[in-house]
């Protein structure tokens, strides 16, 4: 495979894109430790054929729909007890998946004035459970609070972020 | 919205943990029954991702930050990010670029050694019994369909395009929904369902065991003036194995036992001069054999009474296969 100039408007599409295209096969999925995998066969199936893509046309588009065969065939190959969604709800959701992941980019944009909001202890709590990756029964004997107590914690940590994200980008039209 | 946010998150979390099947049964049957439930879980599993990963470039410029003005340089700075002008907002990492292309080298490797094939789209339109309407006017067959080739179901008819509120045919004939009829004996009136068995065995011959999607349409007219009651106008596939005349007797209960489903809905309230096409995509599992296709007119807004449909039309309905068929390729010289 020879890379030549007329690649570059693919790969920094790609390269700007990566993210959303990890969100949209993490929401596909609903299993992180399948991301890594599945992402990379995406990157691959995309490389493939980079040629069908009119580089005049929106990138994610495309991609998603690359993506999605991807993802499928992934599902063909697991067995059911590995997989969260069935086939189905998986199509069902795609084109939910796919607005939510177009959205990325502003979305963790608009998420860094949300986390400046937070109190020391609440960043630590999301440091140590997305960043170092400590479950809630370790985070919660840690702490010295129950686990459904950091749960619900960690569930309106969410719910806040998620409402300060929305008023960022409506403040923004 | 927040309810069911919590209720999907418990379920998720739940289907990840436990080896009872009964939360990802119940996850899924949420979120196929539920367009709200879809759109939380997106959002949900989208916004864990948008914040881990401005988590993780965070905690990356923390350790960096210090003395270190060319590490610096390869990350957004999350303190001056919101300043950014939009337009720049996505620019990535120079390492994860990096790490890209050398992904994509690696990738040409494995590709040579000829573990991985790409694969080619290919598109066959399966065959429907007058999927224009255009064969004979008239009323169709009442009641679910008991063999492949026929469009049958609750009161509608097939009417030229000159019919009253077809005005927007552009020519031939078109099924009009006329009236609404119960599932059940004793069920309410809400919808006026048309279906059509369809045999699946050649296109499963066509696909050769390649991963395969089944994509349905349908093109819709609401005719009605605008501002009338709001109509929930739809296409929908079920896919089964097993023996199709055996449906009839068990419809609608039998739908429990599709093995894939998907519905492609359009909500009206008239005044549209357009049609508007609708369309929905399933897998081909490998065990289907035959595909119910379900076109239907649904309102709920005539507090018991059967609504009178008379001005929305359906025609020019469309199955195809979608499936990847591998390539083989020649194996580079070294």
């Amino acid at each position: 495979m020879v890379h030549s100039p007329s690649d570059r408007p693919f790969l920094e599409a790609l390269s700007r894109h990566q993210p959303a295209l990890e969100a949209f096969c993490y929401a596909s999925l609903g299993r992180r430790e399948d991301v890594p995998e599945v992402l990379q066969a995406v990157v691959i199936r995309l490389w493939e054929k980079s040629a069908d893509w009119d580089t005049s046309t929106h990138f994610l588009p495309w991609a998603f729909a690359v993506a999605r065969f991807t993802l499928l065939s992934h599902f063909r190959d697991k067995s059911r007890d590995r997989l969260v969604f069935d086939e189905d709800v998986l199509l069902a959701v795609a084109q939910e998946t796919e607005r939510a992941a177009e959205q990325f980019e502003a979305r963790k944009e608009a998420l860094g004035s949300c986390l400046e909001k937070l109190d020391h202890e609440q960043r630590r709590l999301l440091n140590a459970h997305y960043i170092t990756g400590q479950g809630l029964r370790e985070l919660a004997g840690a702490m010295s609070r129950s686990e459904s107590a950091l749960k619900m914690t960690l569930l309106r940590l969410r719910g806040q972020l998620r409402k300060c994200i929305d008023r960022q980008l409506t403040q923004a039209i | 919205m927040d309810e069911l946010d919590g209720r999907l998150q418990e379920l998720l979390e739940k289907a990840l943990t436990q080896s009872d099947p009964g939360p990802r049964n119940e996850l899924n049957r949420l979120l196929r029954e539920n367009a709200d439930a879809r759109r939380c879980i997106a959002r949900f599993l989208v916004d864990e991702q948008v914040l881990l990963s401005r988590l993780r470039e965070e905690s990356l410029a923390a350790i960096l930050t210090p003395g270190s003005v060319g590490a610096m340089s390869l990350l957004p700075n999350p303190a001056k990010a919101k300043h950014r002008a939009p337009s720049a907002l996505w620019r990535p990492s120079l390492a994860a670029a990096a790490g890209l292309v050398l992904g994509l080298f690696s990738a040409s490797m494995v590709f040579g050694s000829g573990l991985l094939r790409p694969a080619t789209l290919k598109v066959h339109r399966i065959e429907l019994a007058n999927p224009g309407f255009e064969e004979e006017l008239g009323r169709l067959p009442s009641g679910f369909p008991v063999r492949t080739g026929a469009w049958s179901g609750d009161e509608s008819e097939v009417v030229e395009a000159k019919a009253p509120g077809a005005a927007a045919l552009q020519s031939g004939r078109a099924l009009r929904f006329v009236h609404a009829a119960a599932d059940r004996p004793a069920g309410l009136a809400y919808a006026c369902d048309v279906y059509q068995l369809v045999d699946l065995r050649p296109a499963q011959a066509l696909s050769r065991g390649a991963p395969s999607t089944l994509d349905f349409s349908a093109a819709f007219h609401d005719g009605r003036p605008a501002g009338s009651t709001l109509a929930k106008i739809s296409c929908r596939i079920y896919v089964f194995s097993g023996d199709p005349a055996s449906l009839a007797k068990r419809w609608p209960d039998a739908q429990e036992a599709a093995l894939t489903t998907a519905l492609g809905r359009w909500e009206s309230s008239g005044g549209n001069s357009e049609w508007r096409r609708v369309e929905t995509q399933t897998v081909l599992p490998a065990s289907a054999e035959f595909a119910v296709i379900h076109l239907a007119a649904w309102d709920s807004s005539q507090e018991g009474r059967p609504p009178a449909f008379g001005q929305i039309f359906a025609d020019d309905i469309h199955l195809s296969l979608l499936s990847q068929t591998p390539q083989t390729l020649p194996v580079p010289k070294r």
